[in-house]
């Protein structure tokens, strides 16, 4: 039987080599694969018709649409509206790959620390370099909060810096770590109610609690699943809506 | 766990899948060329078909609430019009009733005044012809009487009187009657 971790094993399916870059197809791309493709077909399916009056699946894309455009426009503001495209792919992809995870048999890219460094990384570089290119020196006020005693400026600009730099880790070991525990907790009781099965009868009937335990953790996972692409969502906008308006 | 354990040393790793550097490589360039491909779906066709739909939507509901709105002033228009049209009836309907009402009392008074005089015309022409009538009869009695006597002496007494006579006597009875 396989350990808990043998889950989150990469596995090359295709081994592809792009100008010196490893460009392996694995089981993760695979799966990124799926999901994108599995996201254009509910966002473009839902939209085929463009009815006046929604139907079930049409509503259900105006609703992530909404969603998304709520957090935008309430965590960034109406100059957030440019960036409205990007936070909706990025809720989207993460989501979409943190429940894909949730299928027997499937493989979750979203709790590979790289995957999700990388896109947290993409907004802080990204909500940095917008801040520099919209105030220049005067972004640099997002570390000097104003209303405060000149003293404590000694204390509190090295801590707003160090808390500026922790954002990218910050927001890739939230997404990562949740995605690999609840993983590792879903393996690990569904293994007791293996090894439980096959220690006789009286193990038969005591498997019974960590195969309700398991379906107590799947409907939690689902949950989790949602949280971590709106954390990882709502973060990106609060980080966009500081380089928007550096002085808070 | 032990398990778990030679597992992973079956791999030769010793520790989480997550950080074999290896693999990095191969997952940033599927991860950006994925995420690429989506924003594209995403920005080029998916949000702006929602926002066309969404904007069509808002329209739609904005010309429906101004109709509504424009059919409710209407509304009000014709009511406010059509009372105006009421109280202005109603007045001109008291106005012919109190118009008509003069008219009749006037006709009415006319008529009881016309009546009244005709009657009183009347009773004073009846009045007259009583009186004359009296005044006849009065003058005839003295006449008749002096007749009435002269035969009575006649025929009681056999005495022959002159009926002037008689007639003359009774009526200076009669005046003396006349006179008490």
């Amino acid at each position: 039987m396989a350990g808990p971790l043998e889950q989150f094993k990469i596995t090359p399916i295709a081994e592809m080599e792009v100008a010196g870059v490893d460009a392996s197809f694995t089981n993760s791309s695979l799966w990124m694969v799926i999901v994108v493709t599995a996201l254009t077909v509910f966002l473009l399916g839902g939209m085929r018709r463009n009815a006046l009056v929604p139907g079930r699946w049409q509503a259900m894309v105006e609703m992530a649409y909404e969603f998304v455009a709520n957090m935008v426009k309430e965590n960034v503001g109406r100059e957030g509206k440019q960036f409205f495209p990007f936070i909706f792919t990025l809720f989207m992809f993460v989501l979409g790959g943190n429940l894909a995870g949730m299928l027997p048999y499937s493989f979750t890219f979203t709790s590979h620390i790289i995957v999700t460094l990388a896109l947290a990384l993409v907004v802080f570089v990204g909500v940095t370099l917008l801040g520099i290119a919209k105030h220049g020196v005067g972004f640099l006020k997002l570390f000097v909060p104003s209303g405060v005693p000149a003293p404590l400026y000694l204390l509190i600009v090295p801590v707003e810096v160090l808390s500026y730099f922790t954002r990218p880790i910050s927001l890739s070991v939230r997404l990562f770590a949740n995605m690999m525990a609840g993983h590792i907790m879903l393996k690990v009781f569904a293994g007791f109610v293996v090894s439980l099965g096959a220690a006789g009868i009286l193990g038969a009937g005591a498997a019974v609690l960590p195969f309700a335990f398991n379906i107590f953790l799947v409907g939690l996972e689902l949950l989790v699943a949602f949280l971590q692409a709106y954390v990882f969502a709502i973060l990106s906008c609060i980080y966009l809506h500081d380089a928007l308006h550096p002085a808070h | 766990m032990a398990e778990t354990h030679t597992e992973v040393a079956d791999h030769g790793q010793g520790g989480l899948p997550q950080f074999d550097a290896t693999t990095f490589e191969s997952q940033i360039v599927w991860l950006f060329l994925t995420f690429i491909v989506l924003f594209i779906v995403v920005s080029r066709m998916a949000l702006p078909r929602v926002t066309k739909v969404l904007e069509e939507r808002e329209e739609r509901i904005a010309t429906d609430l101004d109709t509504a709105e424009r059919l409710r002033k209407e509304a009000e228009e014709v009511k406010e019009a059509y009372e105006v049209s009421v109280a202005e009836a109603r007045k001109k309907a008291q106005e012919t009733i109190a118009a008509a009402k003069e008219t009749i009392q006037a006709d009415i008074a006319k008529a009881q005044a016309e009546l009244d005089a005709t009657l009183g015309a009347k009773a004073d022409e009846a009045e007259a012809r009583i009186e004359k009538a009296r005044a006849e009869a009065l003058a005839g009695i003295g006449e008749v009487a002096g007749e009435v006597a002269a035969q009575m002496v006649e025929k009681l007494g056999g005495v022959d009187v002159d009926v002037a006579d008689a007639t003359k006597a009774a009526k200076a009875a009669l005046g003396t009657v006349k006179g008490a």
